[in-house]
């Protein structure tokens, strides 16, 4: 089940008279930010959901290929590297029983890496192991 | 900001969305999207957040912005054209003698082409961002331009009637593209309804025909300096040109001749140098090299492209870019 239930909007009819001034605010197309959220990173595509989700005591990764994502809970992850790509986008790889990884946009590693230093701190890895 | 988030390829759709509660992944996460740097943030008297979303394909998305706190810095657009609107909050871009104050629900358009600061506060947004090979073609087609850079008039206040049609056709292509993914074909008619609807509304400049190339015995000609506006950014010679427009090297080189006194390796080098210039005049002296523009567009003996460029504009590049 996808964590945030995408919900068919309705843009509210223009108000009569309400003359040339835009009003709708395009952020009401999405859910609600949940109160545990540190940070999020995702994209929705006809594909399926791709990216990451950081709460205050979870990591959740979402890829294509599975349709659930991948909790992992804080106290269990070990360690977590960002791998840039050559492709415009990067790599987020999280250790804990077995290592998990979702892919962003490059733009936004360096918001996420804060985001993992908040919740992980010292837990970044320079290299990963085979 | 080039990068939406959107980590699919090419025409695919795609609703993403970046927001959280820390002022340091915030100011990452606009430098790093918005290719821009030294941003300055501050908490205001909101708890902090921001969020930012994006729906749309590669060539039009429609974005949201929200920041509960301040933000400063500057931005330098990239391959884009950018039209957004407050809808709460305080803000203005190209800080200085040009600024523009965002009035709430008033549509502005980014300033094209050039590094501009800004300062926002408190402040939820709605965007478009247009890619910029795509708005240029619309233009092309829309205005009879020739393919090319676009340099809208970010001063200009859009008159009110010109507004009304901006709001009634953004109205309905949010309609479409927000609810729920459209088909590939309607997601191809909205981009291009709100392309012209932008193409309508804010004031700019593309580069017109030469009237010679209006003739109608002309039209093969006109088709290959199309091509070159279209494609002179690619690697492309005067053979690549002939072939495109179905004419023999010889009978391409024959009509630049006769019609515009040139040759078409000439006019290539001449549309190329156009794009130098116009880049040198708005990139920052302190962050852009000229070596790194000219070689970008192609020119890759310097003294020999500075000598050329002196001719053309009477001036050296690097005064051009100190401008």
């Amino acid at each position: 089940m996808p964590r945030h239930p995408s919900q068919p909007h309705q843009l509210p009819a223009p108000a009569e008279g309400a003359g040339t001034m835009l009003t709708d605010d395009w952020a009401d197309f999405y859910d609600a930010i949940p109160d545990d959220l540190v940070f999020e990173c995702t994209a929705d595509t006809r594909a399926g959901r791709e990216g990451v989700c950081v709460f205050q005591n979870r990591v959740e990764l979402d890829s294509p290929t599975s349709e659930h994502p991948s909790v992992l809970e804080l106290e269990k992850i070990t360690g977590w590297a960002i791998i840039p790509g050559d492709d415009g986008t990067a790599e987020v790889a999280v250790c804990g029983d077995q290592e998990r990884r979702a892919r962003i946009a490059a733009g936004f590693a360096g918001a996420l890496t804060v985001a993992l230093n908040e919740v992980l701190p010292e837990k970044q890895l320079t290299h990963l192991s085979d | 900001m080039s990068d939406s988030g959107v980590v699919s390829e090419g025409d695919t759709y795609a609703k993403s969305e970046t927001s959280g509660k820390s002022m340091d992944q915030a100011r990452a996460m606009y430098e790093g999207a918005y290719n821009g740097d030294t941003f300055t943030t501050d908490t205001t008297d909101e708890a902090f957040a921001y969020r930012y979303t994006s729906t749309g394909n590669a060539d039009m998305t429609l974005r949201s912005s929200m920041f509960l706190g301040s933000i400063e810095g500057s931005i330098q657009p990239q391959d884009e054209y950018v039209v957004a609107w407050l809808t709460g909050g305080e803000g203005a871009m190209d800080l200085g003698p040009d600024e523009v104050a965002f009035d709430l629900g008033k549509p502005r358009v980014f300033p094209t082409g050039k590094r501009f600061t800004f300062e926002f506060s408190d402040y939820r947004q709605n965007l478009v961002h247009f890619r910029a090979e795509f708005l240029e073609k619309v233009a092309a087609e829309h205005e009879g331009a020739l393919p090319g850079p676009i340099h809208f008039e970010h001063s200009v206040t859009p008159d009110e009637d010109a507004l009304a049609r901006w709001k009634q056709t953004i109205t309905s292509v949010a309609k479409t593209v927000l609810g729920s993914e459209p088909a590939p074909l309607l997601q191809a008619e909205v981009n291009r309804l709100a392309a012209v609807a932008m193409l309508d509304t804010f004031a700019h400049r593309t580069t017109g025909f030469d009237p010679v190339l209006l003739a109608p015995r002309n039209a093969r000609l006109r088709e290959a300096v199309e091509y070159i506006h279209a494609n002179a950014r690619l690697p492309i010679s005067a053979a690549d040109v002939a072939k495109a427009v179905d004419l023999s090297p010889r009978g391409l080189q024959q009509a630049f001749s006769r019609q515009l006194g040139t040759t078409p390796t000439e006019y290539i080098r001449a549309v190329r140098l156009e794009h130098v210039y116009a880049e040198l005049l708005n990139l920052d002296p302190d962050v852009n090299t000229v070596a790194e523009v000219a070689r970008r567009w192609g020119f890759t003996h310097l003294s020999r492209f500075a000598g050329a460029y002196a001719e053309k504009y009477g001036e050296h590049p690097s005064d051009t870019l100190r401008r």
